[in-house]
């Protein structure tokens, strides 16, 4: 308030004055202290950034809150030391700010300016002082600030000054976290680049080795196709020979160079069996089989290999084991060959068994387990798990004194893998070891097999005789299924050479006059259709043009008849091949074809159904045509017969499956003696149902049973 | 100057004692005011400034001496305003001006000549490590370094006698000197050195500093000016810049250093720098005395 009627004294305009002063001041710093607090536009600003020149953009509009300024820009630091002016306000004043900047780069402010964080304004004569403030983080300087001040304004107070280094800081803080931020992007591309330049060069050392393996796989295979084919000829020719008349002496060598040769030719088709799991080539077929026969075959195959060895071979199997499934018999039967054969190998005495259960069921399929256990020598724990390694033996010394190639664990648990399945094995040395393994196989709802109660009358055993003598090529790749074919041709008494493919079979057939060939239709390098078409052409070094050709295929479906025939094969033989219908088909074609491969021996024919019921010159013959006796014992017989039919039928009523085994067993060996196979073949059935102990199927067979004893009656009558 | 070092004495008595006698010139208050101003200009700090013709050739012989390294002659206060900074420039006047207030301290209890020398040292290295730091307003720190040992000078002058037996304890026995202090009155320098500025206004990032520069970790508001002069101080010691011959180097703060985080090979480069500069600078300062 103005004193009344005087002057302000000096003291009071100077009070005022000072009171003006503190007013002014105090309303600058609460203008400057709310800019720093609302900044949060600002650092949002500087957050979201994504280039250096945002960052520019934000601090220039921040910095004119602040300072009135009649033009202001920021220059980048260059990496090569230069300075850039990246963006200016007003826009259009460019060009006047880049005129200053030489000039202050002339007169070296510029770069004294750069070396001090605090605000510098150097007065000029025309134009308006030039404010320069450098952008810079403790650790580097990323830019500067250039403005000219507005005209007559050549100072700005403390406060200011210090805001306007707090912005500036900010922003050299932003910068150099985007900078980082960009060298992690680098980095990480980079490290990103590293990875997959270090992947694609392992790919490519892989495909390498994948590439290396092949060819080994492929040199195995094709090496084996080489030694292969002059094997065949050594044991074709050896069993020439064996034809021929020999000394006791010389007969005894040559079996020898014979036994020995289908050795080497074992061993031969393991490596290959091999090379086809490293290439991924085995494979599975589907066939619907009766496990339960398929089992017994296999162990009679192996029970000659057993008792050599002094052992005993025990087949178990469970109740519950389903009979019919869809699967590939030749391979189970493998794996089972080559653990049972490794359980023979390393028992020296003792017994070898295999047990056979049923793990579970589901959805249609059942898991099997196989469990192979011996008496021998044992696997050492620490070897235990790489057995199943290819080229590994439990013990390197033993190759030497059990000879085998090591693979034949590694081909049984490709094989059980591909059948769904593990294999596995637990040991403990000198206590025995057992090995097992698992298959998940389809379950068949009914068997949809051939039945073979007819046909195996149809040739009957004796007629089998009839076929022996005759020299049998069999072509067929897979070694179990050369095994079993082999085997049953063993049985009906013919002798075959085996060859695993179509080429190796029109070697043999140019070396040899085979009476007749067994070709499988899939087989690797020539399959059965192109060799039938080399075998039929006249150009061919084949001998026999002409020689009878049975396929034997897997799919066994409807025109694969027709496409056999067509080949220029003569019949057709589904697989899993059965002993009654191979040997139905060999008869059919070595008796009824050229006479000059038929053996000299006479031809007897079908035998009449009469003769099935009841075979009188059959029983006469047995009994040195003594009519009295046979009458006495077909007398006791027939009494004794109808007893045990009744016997039967009551027990069928009841579950004692052990009374119905005997008793079977009973009357089929009195069906025997008197001749009646009918009778006696369905007598079999029966026993054969009642030891697996299916009391169903013994009641089924029960009607086939009274009818076929009702005609025997008839026909001895 | 009555020694009143018969009765107990404490920080307030000494400052109370002492703030009449060592006054702060009255330009300095002004010039603040000046710089402070929205509506100041250049030439009215400038002529404040040139009021005082002695500090006025000091100050421009300060900006054109390798403490600022300036590539042509800085002939007037207003381009020295310009290129070193108004807050700046005050600064060192702060610190020119407190040197020419404290004269009268008889020789045989200080030498005057080596107090300032080691206090300019201290300024200096302060100064050389707030650079290196890339540190807004390194002159803060000259001035703290420089100011750092006021308290000795205050006590000497009001408890003459405590002094004397404080100096010859530390003399004959191996104590440091600050410890000494403290046993004997239980303060030291430190204290009575931010107090004497506290008195004359001096703003807080300067006296807090010189109050901890022997016990930086209790530093508040300014720990890192504190850790800098308490570097600074130790620096000058070892480098031979003591107040006395025979003066036990403090030791060393880890934690401190750890905060400074100075690579050491870097010392080497910061001593380099900073011994041309305090030739030059003692050799300016020294005609205040």
């Amino acid at each position: 308030m103005k004193p009344e009627g005087r002057a302000y004294s000096e003291l009071e305009l100077s009070l005022l004055e000072r009171n003006s002063y503190l007013e002014e001041a105090n309303r600058q710093y609460v203008s400057l202290l709310d800019t720093l607090a609302t900044s949060g536009e600002f650092q949002n600003n500087l957050g979201e950034a994504g280039a250096d020149k945002e960052v520019f953009e934000a601090t220039l509009s921040e910095i004119r809150k602040v300072v009135p300024l009649k033009a202001v820009g920021c220059l980048e630091s260059m990496d090569d030391g230069s300075f850039n002016l990246v963006v200016c306000y007003p826009p259009d004043s460019c060009a006047v700010l880049s005129s200053v900047v030489e000039r202050t780069i002339m007169d070296g402010t510029f770069s004294w300016a750069l070396n001090r964080s605090q605000t510098m304004i150097t007065p000029s004569g025309n134009g308006g002082a030039v404010m320069l403030h450098a952008i810079a983080t403790r650790k580097r300087i990323r830019g500067m600030l250039i403005g000219i001040m507005p005209e007559n304004i050549e100072y700005l107070d403390a406060s200011l000054q210090d805001v306007l280094t707090i912005i500036l800081y900010t922003a050299a803080y932003a910068l150099e976290s985007m900078a980082y931020q960009s060298l992690l992007r680098t980095n990480l591309s980079l490290l990103e680049e590293r990875v997959s330049e270090r992947t694609k060069e392992l790919q490519s050392a892989m495909e390498m080795a994948e590439a290396a393996n092949q060819a080994k796989s492929e040199f195995l295979a094709t090496m084996s196709h080489e030694i292969r084919t002059p094997m065949n000829g050594v044991i074709g020719m050896t069993g020439m020979l064996l034809d021929t008349e020999l000394t006791k002496e010389q007969r005894e060598y040559v079996e020898i160079v014979r036994k020995s040769g289908e050795n080497l030719l074992g061993l031969i088709n393991a490596i290959l069996d091999f090379s086809k799991v490293e290439a991924g080539k085995l494979d599975i077929e589907l066939l619907d089989f009766d496990l339960i026969t398929t089992l017994e075959d296999t162990t009679e195959l192996l029970e000659h290999q057993a008792a050599d060895a002094g052992l005993q071979l025990k087949c178990l199997i469970a109740p519950d084991v389903p009979h019919y499934l869809k699967g590939d018999p030749g391979r189970l039967r493998q794996v089972i060959i080559n653990l049972v054969g490794n359980a023979i190998k390393f028992t020296h005495e003792g017994e070898v068994t295999v047990s056979t259960s049923l793990v579970s069921t589901d959805g249609g399929f059942a898991v099997i387990r196989f469990e192979i256990k011996d008496s021998g020598i044992g696997i050492p724990d620490d070897r235990r798990a790489i057995i199943f390694n290819p080229f590994i033996q439990a013990d390197g010394t033993t190759s030497r004194k059990y000879g085998g190639t090591g693979l034949g664990l590694a081909i049984c648990k490709h094989l059980a893998e591909l059948m769904g399945g593990e294999i596995g094995c637990f040991s403990e040395p000198g206590q025995g070891s057992t090995f097992w393994f698992t298959v998940r196989l389809e379950l068949l709802t009914s068997p949809k097999l051939t039945p073979e109660v007819s046909d195996k009358t149809a040739a009957g055993e004796q007629n089998f005789a009839s076929l022996s003598g005759f020299r049998i090529l069999l072509a067929e790749d897979n070694i179990i299924n050369q095994k079993v074919a082999q085997s049953i041709l063993g049985k009906i008494g013919c002798r075959a050479d085996v060859v695993a493919n179509g080429l190796e079979a029109v070697r043999a057939l140019e070396l040899i006059d085979y009476a007749i060939v067994l070709m499988d239709c899939q087989m690797p390098d020539m399959d059965g259709f192109v060799a039938t078409g080399v075998i039929r052409d006249p150009a061919s070094k084949v001998r026999n043009h002409s020689v009878p050709i049975i396929a034997m295929t897997a799919n066994a479906m409807k025109g694969d008849r027709e496409k056999c025939l067509e080949a220029g094969m003569d019949d057709y033989l589904a697989k899993p091949v059965k002993k009654d219908e191979l040997a139905k088909a060999l008869l059919k074609w070595l008796t009824a074809g050229d006479s000059a491969k038929v053996p000299q021996q006479e031809e007897k024919g079908a035998p009449p159904d009469a003769s099935l019921l009841f075979d009188k010159a059959d029983l006469l013959s047995r009994m040195d045509d003594d009519q009295d006796f046979v009458r006495m014992i077909l007398d006791e017989s027939m009494e004794e017969l109808p007893k045990q039919l009744a016997e039967l039928r009551e027990l069928c009523r009841g579950t004692d499956v052990k009374a119905i085994r005997s008793l079977s067993h009973a009357m089929k060996g009195l069906a025997a003696n008197i001749s009646t196979t009918a009778l006696y073949d369905i007598a079999g059935k029966v026993e054969s149902a009642a030891k697996d102990g299916v009391l169903e199927s013994i009641r089924e067979l029960l009607p086939e049973l009274e009818r076929t004893f009702e005609l025997t009656i008839e026909a001895i009558k | 100057m009555t020694d009143n070092s018969s009765k107990t004495p404490t920080i307030d008595s000494i400052v109370e004692q002492t703030h009449t006698v060592y006054s702060l010139p009255l330009f300095f208050d002004r010039l603040n005011e000046k710089i402070n101003h929205p509506r100041s200009s250049l030439a009215d700090i400038g002529r404040v400034i040139s009021e005082d013709q002695g500090l006025t050739v000091r100050l421009l012989k300060l900006a054109n001496s390798p403490l600022f390294g300036y590539h042509t002659t800085i002939d007037s206060i207003t381009k020295a305003l310009t290129l070193i900074g108004t807050q700046q420039l005050r600064d060192l006047a702060l610190a020119v001006s407190v040197m020419g207030s404290f004269s009268s301290i008889p020789s045989e209890l200080l030498q005057m000549k080596s107090f300032w020398k080691h206090n300019i040292a201290c300024g200096i290295l302060s100064r050389s490590i707030a650079t290196y730091r890339r540190e807004v307003n390194q002159e803060r720190y000259f001035v703290a370094g420089m100011l750092h040992d006021v308290g000795i000078l205050v006590m000497c002058s009001a408890i003459p006698e405590s002094m004397k037996e404080i100096f010859q304890q530390r003399a004959a026995g191996n104590q440091l000197y600050y410890a000494s202090e403290q046993a004997h009155l239980g303060f030291d320098h430190g204290a009575v050195g931010s107090a004497l500025l506290d008195k004359w206004k001096i703003p807080l990032n300067i006296s807090e500093p010189i109050a901890f520069h022997h016990s930086p970790a209790e530093a508040v508001r300014y720990p890192l000016e504190a850790a800098t002069i308490h570097l600074a101080d130790i620096m000058c010691h070892t480098l031979g810049y003591s107040l006395t011959a025979n003066w036990l180097i403090p030791p060393l703060n880890n934690t401190v250093w750890e905060r400074l985080d100075i690579p050491v090979n870097q010392l080497d480069t910061i001593i380099k720098q900073s011994e041309k500069q305090i030739e030059e600078t003692c050799a300016i300062l020294s005609e205040a005395l």
